[in-house]
């Protein structure tokens, strides 16, 4: 056990959420991981596939050295990890106090389902009566009152909604466990106050709540309220705001002086609906609009009652808070919807296309129309739903909506067999990162999908073929109607909701339009020391991006955390003595659970005992009532540490609940957690309530003989572990290696940090403000003297690196300084931060004339004044130059960024000069889109040119003559500018040899190959190396520093180790058997193979390997060998699953 | 290259769309298109004359003033704001058309609109017909007088025109007075029905507005205005505009 | 009598004053006039509502065939309701919609609303029925001894 003293709370089990909280916990801290949803994985798990790989890949996530203090299964289903406590259906309510102790309330709603006992029989759900729509498909099916919040978790309770259920108590009476229990409440002591002047009103709320069960009284006035509340304590008041003599608000006031506990919900017509607001700052809860409906009232009284009576509060001690509580999306509903959402019900959301592609949707997976169920054969997309919309107070770029819009083409191209027209409507296609431009390239070219520019202005139903009829015009003006069976509408992001009050409470800032707000230079730091953010709660991100920035949030928790006093280098706890079994002959004992008497219904344990206590083996059986409670689980303990046996085998349910237990369980005893084993004994008796005929008896027997026959043959080994030389090594000095450099130095360990050149800071030299108009120069100062000051960090000027090798925990750098001398560093992990720079171009004309530069040299001409914006009349800028298209088919990210600050700091200064802008999309992503706004609003021109017309460029005595077609008014335009800016991107530094040294790859373009883009986005396939900066992928410097915090995070994860420990489950090689044909090696998913020649011998890793046992299955001669999954054990496990071993 | 192009460069003096910017709250938005086209694409006017919204205000913002002016394009849109309606940008392409109509010298603008403004300004009734205040009284009077007789459950309908203190200010497109007087009458039967208390104006009667269609601001100020004062003058309370 | 009817959003008073609200108290009077069953909408409608293409002084602007042109969404519109009747709470629309009907070969009449509220509380006499069609120009006449 690595507990720390330093905890640290997680708020949102998304994406995010889980790295950040994985992350952390690897570091070694306990980590608190909340969420206020039934389960784990946020948003992404209702999407099946992810872009640019078009699948699921989260496994990637799950720790690769120290595996076995996780689960080691599909994330998407669920986690376990030794450090991480998970609470579901938790949520935050404050933090006080200070970075490093911080005390967080919190508040965990308990559900009438006992997750300890549900064993998903589902035997519930039939005889549930109530249906209401089922959110987890988008409300595109329907679910009972008692019901799976997602299909595919493990464990998996049902849960009751409780808004919706009417607590008939069928389900109560079926349950085989026991589990639920729906009359623990007692409505009757909740008493309400409903205070209104008018009868009508305070008589029908009387009525419908009382038939609910509630207590309720009334007062006719405020006068009277306050007297009544004098006597009697209520937990709740409903309150009229219009009364005459003392108004709601006021009685608000007083109420609260009264009793300060009481929970108010203000009462309001339209009119007042902004002093509900105003009270709701003086302490109402909420409000509620007049007239309302039962349906409305209703399920809120139900929500406050069960948020005051049966939540529990808990109070957490923890040293840093981040929070990942991700986005909502916005509802085309509530907007002017000429797009037929609320209308045709083949008007979906992108969100909702994601389930019906997915076999649990609403149409089981086929693409079929919702109104009539034909077949789709042509489907729509259309992007910016909620996004870049003033009406809609939503002047940004919701970032992910293009590239998934693409990915659902593909997935629903691939789903029809192409025979599907699919087109997508937009006004920019934002592929911004490396890898997106040939992805969407691809989807035009290979997969035949239609880019469309433009929107459509609102879809009409055809009543007679059922077609959704979209009008557009092509850029001549033309008008096409174009028929579709679907139509996708690509809806943007909002803050979730509760947003602003959360971040009243934590004292963060809001940006305007209301989603978390950052520091400067940073993606995770809010004006709160001590709470950061992670993922989407600041703006809308891709995985990778957010991976990137959870992993940049735990860094900083992490340095809270460890400035606060928490060491990260685990101190193991005392664990009892390993109990060495080698070669002793097996000596098991079996454990059989009953199942709260469940399974004791079904079979009859006693006989299954007495065969299980037939098997040689087999030292003792012992029955047991209920395993999965702590009272159960101390007496397996106890009949451990009484019968010492050598195998534990344990029939129960649920196998995946005991990872964490078994672990618990070798600490103490000494028994290794390799050499027990856990049976799900009663999921194949309770399928649906049908109890199995006789052969049930055989079935179960035969599930334990296979436990058994696994158990019988494992060879336990003490697991291997390897040292870690715990120093850094950072190549490059730029604002990403430096960042890197000062995180890990932070936490207490040595660090090299080697620059190329005679000083460091990179492109910081040259670059002087953002597009924010943060200077960056202040970034760099103060980077620059934190490096300076910290003894751990080493620099080396004018120093690169010659030859390395190793691999993670232990590397030996050689590097050569500028005077030809040489040193060697051993380190335990390498950051590469090699940085990029501006690309080099000789078209449009570049070097022909002064008057033409590239972005760069414009920053440094305006800086040190050799330029001077008073002379400038007019300028052109061209976008994308040599980028977006083969060899260099990728978008920089950055360059319409800086054109866009250079245009706007230009009017600023000289409002009068004319600027011409020739792009291809815009990439104004997320909130940069604000500024594209303001560009166009000081009057500059964008004109759009596509690959195939690209501006033509030629010079005249001083200036440059800049003439393309401008494809509206289908007229070239010649702009005669004094100055042509051109925006040639960025190219990565990162030399080949140096990747070879450390084992790397490079991506087509010359950056860096991470292991995974999406779910290990800054390590590369070979562990212990990390990449960061430019030369990871082109970035801005605030993303750049996420990367660089975001690698130091990754590093410290194995730095903060002085060993690593292999799995249990490791391969390794007979070397009597093996050929040396080397399959092994190139079977090898994680590169933990290798031939060491001079010995010829195939050695394996044993850190690196993950246990999946490729390596044996294509070993031609039994010499790959996974330990615990030996051929011997795997034939016996088959023999005892035919029933030929039991007992013989 | 191909024909001359369209030069941009060079500080451009004030033209058409940056003056009409000047007159509009937030400059109408006028320069912030994103050219997406949602405009044009739910625009009945898109392809009359080659032309539609997102071109016309492109060759407004690109300064082509010229083509703006010569183009009969701003008379084929009726400024029924459903381009603003979806615009993302909520552009003022109306307001940018209505300014456009105004670019002409007024005896160039259309004769039918021109002329319908002229009439209005010939006397107070403001009238597109032409129609005087007494011709107005004539027949409002006679058309009441035969109905009150032929349909007795209507004797005692009123038509008042210039009653004081009424609640109700009704005005009346010259269409009905003018050609076809019988059409005058279900009106007035649903006014008498639900017991209103309205009346005509002597002057400014006539509820269409041919010099606001004409971008002729003064004229359409002096008809506006000759039919508010009348409302004002006999002391309505709610003006009911039938146009 | 199985007459269907639609009814005209005007630009004016729907999308560009009053918003949906208004929208729905016309459907509301129409309805209770024809008949809920009676009734049916053109797509798209209410503020979203297709210009007919009389306003704006296109009807007095002299260019009539770009008139017919434009207001060609709107007759397709109204055909494909399938409605004999559409009615019009505002002077351009009638004259437009009007002219639409017969250019493009629609036949569907065009009425005032206010020739529809008086045809439905019965006090609509036989001079007052210049824009029904022959279905509803006997219908419940009101003083049929004063047709002229």
């Amino acid at each position: 056990m690595s507990r720390k003293i330093g905890t640290a709370l997680v708020v949102g089990a998304g994406i995010s959420g889980i790295r950040s909280a994985l992350d952390l916990a690897e570091n070694g801290y306990g980590v608190t991981l909340i969420d206020r949803a039934p389960h784990l994985g946020g948003l992404l798990s209702q999407l099946d596939y992810q872009f640019p790989t078009d699948r699921c890949g989260m496994c990637r996530m799950l720790p690769l050295v120290n595996r076995d203090a996780s689960s080691q299964y599909c994330l998407r289903k669920g986690l376990f990890h030794e450090n991480i406590d998970i609470l579901l259906n938790t949520e935050l309510i404050s933090v006080d106090g200070d970075p490093g102790n911080f005390e967080a309330r919190l508040r965990q709603t308990p559900n009438w389902v006992d997750p300890a006992l549900c064993i998903g029989c589902g035997l519930c759900v039939d005889v549930c009566p109530v249906e209401v729509p089922d959110d987890f498909n988008e409300g595109l099916t329907r679910r009972k009152a008692i019901y799976l919040p997602v299909p595919h978790n493990i464990p998996n309770p049902y849960i009751i909604d409780f808004a919706a259920c009417t607590r008939c108590g069928e389900c109560q009476k079926v349950c085989p466990t026991r589990a639920i229990h729906l009359f623990d409440q007692e409505r009757g002591r909740f008493r309400i106050l409903v205070v209104d002047d008018e009868k009508i009103v305070r008589d029908s709320l009387k009525a419908l709540m009382e038939e609910e069960d509630f207590r309720v009284d009334t007062a006719e006035s405020g006068a009277q309220a306050l007297d009544m509340l004098a006597a009697t304590p209520y937990q709740l008041m409903l309150t009229d705001i219009k009364m005459p003599g003392m108004d709601g608000v006021e009685v608000l006031q007083k109420a609260k002086e009264l009793l300060p506990d009481l929970t108010v919900v203000m009462m309001t017509a339209y009119a007042t609906v902004e002093t509900a607001v105003e009270a709701m700052k003086l302490g109402a809860l909420d409000y509620l609009i007049k007239p309302f409906e039962p349906g409305q009232l209703i399920p809120m009284i139900l929500r406050i009652y069960q948020g005051l009576e049966t939540a529990q509060a808990l109070t957490l001690n923890v040293g840093a808070v981040v929070l990942s509580g991700g986005t909502s999306f916005y509802d085309p509903k509530t907007g002017k919807d000429t797009l037929g959402y609320s209308t045709y019900p083949d008007v979906v959301t992108s969100l909702e296309f994601e389930r019906i592609l997915n076999p649990m949707g609403p149409t089981g997976g086929k693409l079929v129309r919702l109104s009539d169920g034909r077949p789709i054969t042509r489907i729509a997309w259309m992007q910016c739903v909620g996004s870049r919309d003033l009406h809609e107070n939503a002047d940004f770029c919701s970032s992910i909506c293009c590239m998934s819009a693409i990915k659902e083409a593909r997935l629903a191209k691939a789903k029809a067999g192409g025979d599907l027209d699919a087109t997508i409507y937009y006004m920019d296609m934002r592929t911004f990162n490396k890898s997106f431009q040939r992805y969407r390239d691809q989807a035009q070219k290979a997969h035949g999908i239609h880019f469309q520019r433009g929107r459509i202005h609102t879809t009409v139903l055809d009543r007679k073929t059922g077609e959704l009829v979209l009008r557009y015009t092509d850029i001549n003006g033309k008008i096409h109607e174009d028929r579709r069976d679907l139509l996708v509408l690509s809806v943007g992001q909002r803050p979730i909701p509760g947003m602003e009050k959360l971040a009243e409470t934590l004292g963060i800032d809001l940006n305007a339009w209301g989603f978390a707000a950052t520091e400067p230079f940073s993606q995770t730091r809010t004006p709160k020391d001590g709470i950061f953010l992670s993922g989407s709660s600041s703006g809308l991100k891709d995985i990778s991006d957010s991976v990137i920035q959870a992993s940049a949030a735990a860094l900083n928790a992490s340095r809270t955390l460890h400035a606060a006093g928490g060491h990260l280098s685990p101190k193991p706890s005392p664990a009892a003595e390993p109990m060495d079994v080698f070669r002793q002959l097996p000596k098991a004992l079996v454990i059989l659970c009953t199942c709260n008497g469940a399974l004791a219904q079904k079979i009859n344990l006693n006989d299954l005992a007495a065969k299980a206590a037939s098997d040689p083996s087999v030292a003792h059986v012992e029955v047991l009532e209920r395993v999965c409670t702590a009272e159960g689980w101390d007496q397996v303990v106890e009949q451990v540490k009484t019968v010492r046996p050598n195998r534990l085998l344990i029939g129960s349910c649920l196998p995946h609940v005991y990872a964490r237990k078994l672990r618990k369980l070798e600490h103490e005893t000494g028994l290794s957690s390799s050499l027990m084993e856990v049976v799900d004994l009663r999921t194949p008796l309770l399928v649906r309530g049908d109890a199995l005929p006789d052969p049930a008896l055989t079935s179960t027997a035969e599930i334990l003989s296979m436990g058994l026959a696994r158990l019988k043959r494992i060879e336990p080994l003490p697991p291997v572990t390897v040292p870690v030389e715990q120093r850094a090594l950072v190549v490059g000095g730029g604002i990403a290696g430096m960042t890197a450099a000062l995180a890990v130095a932070d936490h207490g360990f040595p660090v090299d940090l080697i620059e190329k050149e005679a000083q460091v800071g990179g492109n910081l030299n040259w670059l002087s403000r953002t597009l924010e108009g943060y200077e960056t120069k202040a970034l760099f100062d103060e980077t620059l003297s934190r490096i300076e000051k910290n003894p751990l960090i080493r620099v080396h000027l004018k120093s690169r690196v010659i030859d390395a090798f190793g691999q993670e925990g232990h590397f030996v750098t050689s590097i050569e300084d500028a005077d030809g001398k040489m040193q060697s560093i051993a380190h335990g992990v390498t950051i590469l931060a090699t940085g990029g720079n501006e690309a080099k171009t000789t078209a449009y004309g570049y070097g022909t004339s002064p008057a033409i530069v590239t972005q760069k040299e414009l920053a440094v001409k305006l800086e040190d004044k050799t330029l001077d914006p008073a002379q400038l009349k007019t300028v052109a800028m061209i976008q994308c130059v040599d980028s977006r298209e083969e060899p260099r088919n990728y978008c920089s990210r950055i360059c319409c960024a800086s054109s866009l600050k250079f245009a706007l700091e230009l009017k600023t200064l000289h409002p009068d000069i004319q600027i011409v802008i020739f792009y291809r999309d815009l990439m104004a992503y997320g909130f940069y889109e604000s500024y594209y706004t303001q560009a166009r609003k000081a009057g500059i021109l964008f004109i759009q040119y596509t690959p195939d017309q690209k501006p033509q460029v030629h010079v005249q005595d001083t200036k440059v003559v800049v003439r393309a077609l401008e494809p509206i008014i289908a007229q070239d335009i010649e702009v005669t500018a004094d100055l042509l800016v051109l925006a040639t991107g960025i190219q990565p530094a990162l030399p080949p040899n140096l990747a070879k040294a450390y084992g790397i790859s490079l991506d087509p373009d010359g950056f860096f190959l991470e292991a995974d883009s999406k779910w290990r986005p800054v390590d590369a396939l070979k562990e212990g190396v990390f990449a960061c900066g430019l030369s990871h992928s082109p970035r801005s410097i605030t993303e750049s520093i996420a990367t660089a915090e975001a690698a130091a995070q990754r590093a410290l994860r194995i730095l903060s180790h002085a060993q690593l420990t292999a799995g249990k489950i490791v391969a390794t090689v007979r070397h009597s058997l093996c050929s040396l044909c080397e399959q092994c090696i190139s079977a090898c998913p994680y590169e933990a193979r290798a031939l060491w020649a001079e010995q010829e011998k195939v050695v394996v890793h044993p850190v690196r390997c993950q246990g999946c046992g490729t390596c044996a299955a294509v070993c031609p001669n039994s010499a790959s060998v996974l330990l615990g999954f030996t051929e011997q054990q795997m034939f016996d496990v088959i023999d005892a699953a035919i029933g030929s071993a039991m007992c013989s | 290259m191909p024909e001359t192009a369209l030069a941009i460069g060079g500080q451009k003096e004030s033209f058409f769309m940056k003056k009409v910017m000047e007159s509009l709250p937030e400059g109408g938005n006028l320069n912030m298109c994103l050219t997406c086209g949602a405009c044009a694409s739910g625009c009945p006017a898109t392809e009359l004359e080659g032309m539609d919204p997102r071109k016309f205000l492109r060759m407004a913002a690109l300064g082509m003033d010229e083509v703006i002016e010569k183009s009969d394009w701003p008379w084929m849109c009726t400024m029924c704001q459903r381009c603003i309606y979806v615009c993302p940008m909520k552009i003022d392409i109306p307001q940018l058309v209505y300014h456009a109509r105004a670019l002409r010298p007024r005896e160039q603008r259309p004769k039918g609109i021109l002329g319908s403004c002229d009439m209005a300004l010939k006397n107070e009734s403001t009238s597109a017909m032409g129609a005087s205040p007494e011709d107005f009284r004539f027949v409002v009077e006679d058309v009441l007088a035969e109905y009150r007789e032929a349909q007795p459950e209507f004797k005692n309908m009123q038509a008042p025109i210039d009653k004081q203190g009424a609640e109700f200010f009704l005005n009346q497109n010259s269409r009905e007075p003018v050609t076809e007087p019988d059409e005058l009458v279900p009106l007035w039967k649903i006014l008498h029905v639900v017991g209103a208390d309205w009346t005509y104006g002597s002057k400014g009667w006539a509820g269409e507005n041919y010099c606001m269609f004409l971008a002729d601001d003064r004229s359409w100020e002096h008809v506006t205005r000759l039919t508010a004062n009348q409302a004002d003058t006999l002391g309505c309370k709610v003006f009911l505009n039938t146009e | 009598m199985k007459i269907k009817f639609t009814v005209q959003d005007p630009c004016q008073i729907v999308r560009k004053s009053f918003g949906e609200p208004i929208a729905e108290d016309l459907r509301f009077v129409v309805k209770s006039i024809v008949g809920e069953e009676n009734f049916i909408d053109m797509e798209p409608n209410r503020s979203n509502n297709f210009c007919c293409g009389g306003g704006g002084g296109f009807l007095q602007s002299g260019f009539k065939e770009q008139r017919l042109k434009y207001g060609k969404v709107k007759d397709g519109q109204i055909q494909a309701t399938g409605a004999q009747y559409c009615i019009a709470a505002c002077h351009n629309c009638h004259a437009q919609i009007h002219e639409l009907s017969e250019s493009y070969g629609g036949h569907y009449q065009v009425v005032h609303l206010w020739t529809m509220i008086c045809l439905s509380l019965g006090i609509l006499g036989p001079n007052e029925r210049e824009y029904l069609g022959n279905d509803l120009k006997e219908v419940a006449v009101f003083h049929p001894e004063t047709a002229m």
